[in-house]
């Protein structure tokens, strides 16, 4: 016999009451378990889709001035580059020990050109990245499959007064218009697009860039570490996370994050609370048991071993069914909150010491001030008559 | 030996000063049966309360084996009740979700005393008191009297020097208290020193010597050499 068995004996005979504390903890636990795995599916999720609205890093030559730029990019003829950028740079950076997380790396040669009805910047891009970067994009038309099709800003098609269909001398080259974007309220309403390889070509810059756009973000590790990472990869290089992009990104995502952490803290707050009024409730029953424990020799750490042993015991086993019910309440829940609309049925025991972790200290934390209550019982209660 | 020396406790009832005893002296001889009597409210369970180590007294002082108990730390005083004193209540006092076996293993519980042992120990204070077998069952499967037994094990399993006994016959017929006084007489034959509070003045024949309490001050006894009921201004 030792204090552990009353803990235990306890616990086993009156089951009801020690049922009802553990569902108490159960639900609570249970309840934030579910909402920091979903938050946490809910956060990738968001992640994962907000990479997909244009780029948050930016890769350009090292350069000494400043003189035609597009989105802060100088692309003057006039400006000194001490370095330029590749094609194979941009392929580079794929091989980033994150390459995994970039979800579009886009480059653009950007130039400006003579054409036969006047000067315009025209931008070598590769179309299938563009569109990936760009969503918002809408054109009336279609992309160019060919290397002598181009699409064009709105602004530029009014200017240049050309539509969909037509033809434009760009140098000596002839280009077909096969669509035209409609306004986006940026640079690129006045600009031409065309094949990146094709305007190499034509601006005898074959293989070079002016610069890379590249969406990435990792929900589980840093930008910065990307784009130290990529700086690493190419030295002559300048890498620009775009800062206002990846704090509205984290910003979407820290949000709920603070809302699962605040609706959190409110279960826990009420658990606590149910768990208080329980043992509390407890202890005012087992007066007289207290009082006989003391008239026998229990010292006051002795009873407060035998309640807070209760408390523990109980919050370990909810914890961890609490864990267990955690689980298949994420995978209902997260397709109902998250854009993919399917997660895993997997369960993670990341969330086992975190769920049982929760439990002890919520149970500790209401149990304590009851257990102590009942070291300062008057243990003269025990004679007394019922 | 225990001495009673000018024990006085008084408490408030609202604003009521209560004068629960009353400037008590007395000695209690080792292997003695004391019996103490009265009616309610005359101060005899408070009495017990304050020579078991469970309320300090107001005045006066309560010396075991040379050791003034209530100069003892609250620590050490639990320490007294574990080791030198088994209580045995009216209503029983057991735990209701315990077994008979654990119930009387209580005190144990908190030593370093093997569970084989304990549960050898069990078995002995269990036979001792004719509840041999019945380790196993639930408080709700006993007779009272049969509850009482298993109190009477539970204040015998540490081998304490001393046994207080409050009213053990109270919630008894008459059959079953006879039976559970004669335990309380054997048990002289095992060297305990026996305080048994009762209003019943049948069972202070029991008893070696009997105090007679009445508003907290001794108005009788019996069995006491003037050396042993010494100065006492109450009388």
């Amino acid at each position: 016999m030792k204090l552990h068995t009353i803990t235990l004996q306890s616990i086993k005979r009156r089951k009801a009451k020690s049922l009802f504390l553990a569902l108490g903890i159960i639900l609570s636990v249970g309840s934030v378990v579910t909402l920091i795995n979903v938050g946490n599916n809910v956060n990738k999720s968001i992640a994962e889709h907000l990479d997909e609205f244009g780029a948050n890093i930016i890769v350009t030559p090292r350069t000494d001035e400043v003189n035609f730029n597009y989105a802060g990019i100088n692309i003057s003829s006039t400006s000194y580059q001490k370095n330029e950028l590749t094609t194979d740079d941009a392929l580079k950076i794929k091989k980033i020990k994150n390459g995994k997380n970039i979800s579009v790396l886009a480059p653009k040669l950007l130039n400006i050109a003579k054409t036969d009805k006047g000067k315009v910047i025209v931008s070598g891009v590769n179309f299938s990245e563009e569109k990936r970067l760009k969503k918002w994009w809408k054109l009336t038309g279609n992309y160019p499959i060919s290397k002598n099709e181009i699409i064009l800003g709105n602004l530029a098609a009014e200017k240049l007064n050309l539509s969909i269909g037509g033809n434009i001398e760009i140098s000596t080259s002839k280009y077909k218009i096969t669509g035209i974007l409609t306004e986006t309220g940026s640079q690129d309403d006045e600009m031409i697009f065309m094949d990146l390889t094709e305007a190499g070509i034509l601006f005898d810059k074959q293989n070079k860039v002016s610069f890379i756009e590249v969406a990435a973000l990792c929900y589980d590790c840093p930008i910065e570490e990307i784009v130290a990472q990529t700086s690493a990869m190419l030295p002559g290089a300048k890498v620009t996370p775009i800062k206002q992009a990846i704090e509205s990104k984290m910003s979407a995502i820290h949000s709920f994050e603070l809302f699962a952490l605040g609706i959190s803290f409110v279960i826990l707050l009420i658990s606590i609370l149910i768990v208080f009024v329980n043992v509390n409730a407890s202890v005012n029953e087992r007066t007289k048991e207290i009082g006989i424990l003391k008239a026998i020799g229990f010292r006051d750490s002795h009873i407060l071993k035998v309640i807070v042993y209760e408390v523990a015991f109980i919050s370990i086993v909810s914890g961890f069914v609490g864990y267990l019910i955690s689980m298949p309440a994420t995978s209902i829940i997260t397709p109902f909150l998250t854009m993919e609309g399917n997660s895993s049925n997997a369960f993670d025991f990341i969330y086992l010491p975190l769920a049982v972790g929760i439990s002890v200290v919520v149970g500790i934390i209401a149990g304590i001030y009851p257990a102590i209550r009942a070291t300062r019982m008057d243990p003269t209660v025990a004679f007394r008559a019922i | 030996m225990i001495k009673i020396n000018e024990l006085t406790k008084e408490y408030y009832s609202g604003s009521e000063r209560v004068l629960a005893v009353n400037n008590i002296s007395l000695e209690i001889e080792d292997n003695e049966f004391l019996t103490i009597i009265g009616q309610s409210g005359s101060g005899k369970s408070t009495l017990l309360t304050i020579l078991g180590g469970l309320s300090k007294p107001t005045s006066g002082s309560i010396i075991v084996d040379d050791l003034d108990i209530y100069s003892l730390s609250s620590k050490q005083l639990a320490r007294f009740r574990h080791e030198y004193i088994g209580f045995v209540f009216q209503s029983f006092q057991l735990v209701n979700y315990l077994t008979v076996e654990e119930n009387i293993l209580l005190p144990l519980s908190i030593t370093k005393i093997k569970d084989k042992a304990q549960k050898s120990l069990a078995e002995k204070c269990l036979a001792s008191v004719g509840l041999a077998g019945k380790s196993k069952r639930l408080m709700t499967e006993l007779s009272g009297g049969e509850q009482q037994r298993v109190a009477i094990a539970r204040a015998l399993i540490n081998d304490p020097l001393i046994i207080l006994a409050d009213e053990p016959t109270g919630n008894l017929d008459t059959e079953t208290s006879a039976a559970i006084m004669k335990i309380f007489f054997d048990l002289k034959s095992f060297g305990k020193s026996i305080v048994m509070v009762t209003h019943n003045k049948d069972y202070a024949k029991y008893g070696d010597s009997s105090i007679e309490l009445s508003d907290g001050k001794i108005i009788n006894q019996t069995g006491y050499t003037a050396s042993r009921l010494h100065e006492n201004k109450a009388v």
